[in-house]
């Protein structure tokens, strides 16, 4: 899968979030906030293929837990980000 | 889906740094003091830089009391501008040019309806609101009031 085009993380008020910069434009209204290990997963990934397992692994790197606890987490926010459309294939 | 709700100081400074980039900005209005044409909490604008500011125009200023208004701009004299809300009865609010962040070019209704803020017959409605006497606009003001 792959983050889609025209999807950016910003910092914004504080908080992660993640804008649709179509024609230039930010829409306060429709805004998609990140908490810290999504938004870490969103900056290794943008702009290339990556799957859950890759998920996974950046977290057991980063924060150290157990791969399955990373496998499970990892699978959730995959799953999440697919539904709200934010990533493609 | 959750709202979150930013103090104005917060978010309006966002928006003005975006502004500047030359992005354009949409955000849900808030307050009553732009009707009849903007409803607070209801309808989203859509700002951009534009220079130089025109009367007419519906501007987001940042006042030297750190207040920002988004409001019509009544009188540009030189570097002065003066802003008045369509749904204000009385006061207005004077900054500079430089304090004025960007303008409406679009007001998106709740309905979907999207109203383009540089067209001649929404400047002509606003100049019409505006020539309507006082009591007149607060009878207005009342009834729409009470109907939403």
């Amino acid at each position: 899968m792959k983050i889609k085009e025209g999807f950016k993380l910003r910092t914004l008020l504080g908080e992660h979030i993640v804008t649709r910069e179509g024609y230039d434009q930010v829409n306060f209204n429709k805004m998609i906030s990140l908490n810290e290990s999504a938004a870490y997963l969103w900056e290794a990934v943008a702009g290339r293929d990556f799957d859950v397992a890759e998920l996974a692994s950046l977290l057991v790197k980063e924060y150290g837990i157990e791969q399955e606890l990373a496998l499970h987490d990892a699978q959730a926010i995959a799953d999440k980000w697919v539904e709200i459309g934010l990533v493609e294939g | 889906m959750k709202q979150v709700l930013v103090p104005n100081e917060q978010m309006l400074g966002e928006v003005s740094a975006l502004l500047s980039e030359g992005r354009s900005v949409v955000f849900l209005a808030k307050g009553a003091s732009m009707r009849p044409f903007i409803e607070g909490d209801a309808d989203s604008v859509l700002l951009e830089r534009r220079t130089p500011v025109q009367v007419g125009d519906i501007a987001l200023a940042h006042l030297s009391g750190g207040n920002w208004v988004l409001h019509r701009v009544v009188s540009v004299c030189g570097n002065d501008v003066t802003l008045r809300g369509d749904g204000n009865l009385r006061g207005e609010e004077h900054c500079t040019a430089a304090d004025i962040a960007g303008t409406v070019r679009e007001i998106q209704k709740k309905s979907g309806r999207k109203i383009r803020c540089y067209s001649r017959c929404f400047r002509f409605r606003s100049r019409l609101w505006r020539l309507l006497p006082r009591l007149l606009r607060r009878v207005f003001l009342g009834i729409q009031r009470r109907l939403i």
